[in-house]
């Protein structure tokens, strides 16, 4: 998911040099929000992704026995 | 004494036999974390993140600025035939661009680089429009505009301005409308 991302922030960012050279301005803005709304589903991800055979305790995230 | 692999915090002390007999080395393999990835994909998206934004604040920047160009004068231009063209150098030396008088008799003058790749328009006559050479682009020859071909926006536009019947460059305006938009 990281990496898809990352991946779509890559496009955004030629589709930004691209806008910006071609003096595209009106289309900046909407470009730079979408590459920092990508920011911050990657930083909610790596915060509070935690594998599902986690498991939440008082003192943070255990491994269930097998 | 070997220590069993438990999860990605232990994973370098990983000892077992299987992975002893494994032909790769355990430390090269166990040099990258899943957390540590992460870690740096998220870098990653902050860089590109930046990227974006430095891109957008030195466009809007580039925008903002105006420079006002010295005036020149257009040597011949006077003496130009209708349906015909004039190459010259403005704001600077290296600035190639090519002054038209229509057939009707006005003047027109546009940067000679294809807004495509670069490559110098040229004017012809008989079909009275800019063409470019390079990937068969053309421009309406009275108002810089695309006609045809790849280039994404009309040439950009060099004001002139009649003085004492003499024709000189006063400015130049980048184009940035879009074709079609």
């Amino acid at each position: 998911m990281l990496v898809m991302i990352n991946i779509a922030q890559l496009w955004i960012l030629a589709a930004t040099v691209d806008a910006a050279l071609g003096r595209h301005y009106p289309v900046l803005v909407p470009l730079v929000v979408a590459s920092g709304v990508c920011f911050i589903i990657t930083l909610s991800i790596i915060k509070w992704w935690r594998p599902t055979s986690r498991r939440k305790t008082s003192t943070g995230y255990v491994r269930d026995p097998r | 004494m070997t220590k069993k692999l438990s999860d990605e915090t232990d994973v370098r002390a990983a000892t077992e036999p299987f992975q002893a007999e494994f032909p790769y080395e355990r430390d090269e393999e166990a040099q990258v974390t899943r957390r540590e990835f992460c870690n740096f994909l998220g870098l990653t998206s902050a860089a590109l993140f930046a990227g974006a934004a430095g891109f957008a604040a030195k466009a809007a920047l580039d925008e903002r600025e105006s420079v006002s160009l010295p005036a020149a004068r257009i040597d011949g231009a006077e003496s130009l035939a209708p349906n015909s063209s004039l190459n010259f150098s403005y704001p600077t030396e290296r600035d190639s661009a090519i002054l038209i008088r229509t057939a009707d008799g006005a003047y027109h003058a546009y940067g000679q680089k294809c807004t495509h790749l670069s490559c110098p328009v040229y004017y012809a006559h008989d079909h009275q429009r800019l063409e470019c050479p390079c990937h068969e682009g053309a421009f309406n020859a009275a108002t810089g505009d695309v006609l045809y071909g790849p280039p994404p926006r009309p040439l950009d536009a060099i004001e002139i301005e009649m003085r004492d019947g003499q024709i000189w460059a006063i400015g130049r305006t980048p184009s940035s409308s879009e074709v079609g938009g």
